[in-house]
């Protein structure tokens, strides 16, 4: 499975590829914002996305993702209100994860998104 | 109406609880608030950064303007950046400016989902990061700001929120 990491901060990409290799999935390709993500994005499987980025944000990004791919988008994001996330939501996302988080909650939703795709374990 | 936003003591303890959240959950540190106060804008003696190396600020707009920091002594922001990554650094390199950065915008978005639902909204920017040893940030004289006092296992450090005054949303 390869799995796209996008976010403007190296340190929260450090603390997803780290807890994603730790869980087993190793083919990770990191972005630094929405337009790098575009250009990396061919062939992945699964997209974890920051949403306040310069260049290009999280929300911008799905959409235009979204025109080529409905593979399963995880946005990850400091904005936790109800009016953010059912906004994100509409953009096309299929989960969120609100900032601060722990690393198996990562592992916890790859297993979520399997499992409704109807690829996850029995 | 409060002068000021933070003069509501509820909102004061947003900040404070998220502050904890945050600094617990991504650094391991097990952070307690030691207390909080109102600085006018000409108090230079109180300047939270002054005694300071590093500074992560970023800055409200829409509903309401302001902007929240966060503010470390060296071996502080080393140890917490650490705890981040599971590594250990020796001096304030890009990653422990960008750790930083992204503790303030984990600070101001948390405090923004506890204060929505109570009427106060605000987009919010890009975080920053400032070093260097004695840097000094300064806020429009009329600014009353709030200062949030923190301990932890890694040393003392500080987080200061302005948010300017507006009318009080509707529920």
């Amino acid at each position: 499975m390869k799995i796209l990491v996008v976010d403007d901060s190296a340190v929260m990409r450090k603390i997803m590829i780290k807890a994603l290799n730790e869980g087993g999935y190793t083919d990770v390709v990191e972005a630094a914002n929405g337009l790098e993500a575009l250009e990396k994005s061919a062939g992945v499987d699964l997209v974890f996305t920051d949403w306040n980025m310069p260049v290009m944000d999280g929300l911008a990004f799905v959409k235009e993702f979204r025109k080529t791919t409905q593979k399963p988008i995880v946005i990850i994001t400091t904005e936790g209100g109800k009016k953010e996330v059912l906004e994100a939501m509409k953009s096309g996302i299929n989960d969120y994860i609100v900032k601060p988080f722990s690393a198996n909650v990562i592992l916890s939703k790859i297993e979520s998104l399997l499992q409704k795709s109807g690829c996850g374990p029995d | 109406m409060s002068k000021h936003l933070l003069g509501n003591e509820s909102f004061t303890q947003d900040f404070i609880e998220v502050t904890i959240e945050v600094l617990f959950t991504m650094t391991g540190l097990d952070v307690e608030s030691s207390g909080f106060y109102e600085i006018e804008g000409h108090s230079q003696g109180l300047d939270v950064t002054s005694c300071m190396d590093i500074t992560g600020i970023l800055g409200f707009s829409g509903g309401r303007r302001g902007s929240v920091l966060l503010t470390f002594k060296e071996e502080t922001a080393l140890k917490a950046v650490g705890g981040m990554l599971g590594m250990e650094f020796k001096e304030i390199d890009y990653y422990v400016r960008d750790g930083v950065g992204e503790l303030v915008n984990m600070i101001a978005g948390g405090a923004k989902a506890k204060l929505q639902p109570k009427g106060l909204d605000f987009e919010l920017s890009i975080p920053n990061t400032i070093s260097g040893p004695a840097h000094k940030l300064s806020a429009p004289d009329s600014a009353v700001r709030t200062r949030l006092d923190f301990t932890s296992p890694a040393g003392i450090f500080f987080a200061e929120i302005y948010l300017q005054e507006a009318v009080l949303l509707p529920l």
